[in-house]
């Protein structure tokens, strides 16, 4: 009895894991559009304030030992994955609260529903982390031309107008349906990879001057479900039952 | 009385190494990392029985994903596939397994599957299986299937078939409706 109270608060410990920051529900106009898509509605959401660390990460590990860098199958995850750490479960003492990276979307979206939790959609992140707010622009385009910019503790932020933070600045983020964006040949038309995607063309922008929804967009289509980098983490969701309207 | 206790003993012990040995011999060796066995989902076929993906283990398979509603390039696909099992089998004595799962989560069932499958006269050991949108997210991204759902319930999805041998590995695909086919069929060839 002792023990298994001893391993809840090893858990749930408010030491350990980060606030949620509720969003309340929203719509969400995507900027690339297909044939019928107008807008979704996203929400609401408790949407966790920070992203992932390396800390929360090693909690995961020790309660799921397969996904550690020398059990996870191949199948889940690519030979970087979690190699800034020093071994299965310990990185730099100083770098505990620095966001997770080199992560699968395997190992994030298993993270994610070991707490009762998911990644985000496309849609939902778009949303929560104010991406596509024309004020945000410059200072959004200024991080994405920097390349290899450090990592630092997370939380340091002001945050944004919904008081989530880190969502530009410090990594990029693992999204659910990552595989949606699709960007062919066929956007350009005539390609000969035309027949690859059944349903025709992804890629139509509403308003071209919105580079850095592009560069997001150009992204993820890029991403495949093992690949991690210095740079890419993420954080989760859950659905907000008692959420406002 | 004795006696009898130590004969009981004796013979707990003859079944208790019996078991042991069809435990050895039912073990086997562990997956391959890259495996899509590793995956844990339960799918439906079209009869309605339900499956895991490392049921398939022991014998290799084309695979696709498409959903069963698709009307324009899924049929072409499904044309695809006929067209290299029948090059395959030519010089095998077992067909060679086709399975084929729908990115369909919300609509697909065992009944559609069924339907497809007499539409477009696909062989009767051809499997067909649907399952909830987890286990088929998580399947499109072990295979590196792209695929996204329309308003209207359409999917747009790439076009791959591919080829895993027994052990669940993909060792071959081949890209795009109509493409050529030959390099993919020689791959199988020497896989089977």
């Amino acid at each position: 009895m002792i023990y298994s109270a001893f391993i809840l608060f090893l858990t749930f410990s408010p030491s350990v894991f980060g606030k949620e920051v509720k969003l309340s529900e929203a719509l969400y106009v995507p900027v690339f559009r297909d044939p019928g898509e107008i807008s979704t509605k996203v929400g609401p959401l408790l949407v966790d304030e920070t992203p992932v660390t390396n800390n929360e990460f090693l909690e995961f590990i020790r309660s799921n030992p397969d996904f550690s860098r020398s059990n996870i199958p191949s199948l889940y995850a690519s030979s970087g994955y979690l190699s800034h750490w020093i071994s299965d479960t310990a990185f730099v003492k100083a770098e505990s609260d620095y966001p997770v990276t080199h992560v699968s979307w395997f190992a994030a979206r298993k993270y994610c529903a070991t707490y009762g939790k998911r990644l985000p959609t496309i849609a939902e992140w778009e949303v929560f982390s104010d991406a596509q707010n024309p004020k945000l622009e410059s200072k959004i385009l200024q991080w994405y031309a920097k390349p290899g910019s450090k990592l630092r503790t997370v939380g340091q932020d002001r945050g944004n107008r919904f008081g989530i933070k880190d969502t530009h600045g410090l990594v990029w983020e693992w999204v659910d349906n990552f595989a949606e964006a699709i960007m062919s040949g066929d956007s350009r038309g005539g390609s000969s990879t035309d027949s690859l995607f059944c349903g025709g063309a992804a890629l139509k922008a509403k308003d071209p001057t919105l580079y850095a929804t592009f560069m997001r967009f150009a992204f993820r289509s890029s991403l495949t479900a093992k690949y991690d980098s210095a740079n890419l983490g993420f954080r989760c969701v859950k659905d907000n039952m008692r959420g406002s309207k | 009385m004795k006696l009898i206790f130590s004969m009981l003993l004796v013979f707990c012990q003859i079944s208790l190494a019996h078991e042991n040995h069809g435990a050895e011999l039912k073990a086997q060796p562990a997956l391959p990392g890259t495996s899509i066995f590793h995956l844990e989902s339960e799918w439906k076929n079209q009869k309605g029985v339900s499956a895991k993906l490392a049921s398939f283990r022991g014998s290799p398979r084309l695979l696709v994903m498409l959903y069963t509603r698709c009307d324009t390039a899924c049929p072409l696909i499904v044309e695809d596939l006929k067209e290299i099992a029948k090059e395959v089998d030519t010089k095998q004595k077992n067909k060679v397994d086709v399975s084929i799962f729908s990115l369909d989560s919300f609509r697909e069932t065992p009944n559609s599957l069924r339907t497809f499958s007499e539409k477009r006269k696909l062989p009767s050991h051809w499997g067909l299986f649907t399952s909830n949108a987890d286990a088929v997210a998580e399947l499109a991204a072990a295979l590196g299937v792209r695929y996204k759902r329309l308003p209207n319930g359409d999917f747009i999805h790439s076009n791959i078939i591919y080829f895993l041998n027994g052990n669940g590995e993909v060792i071959a695909q081949k890209e795009g409706i109509k493409t050529p086919q030959g390099e993919f069929v020689k791959k199988i060839k020497m896989n089977l």
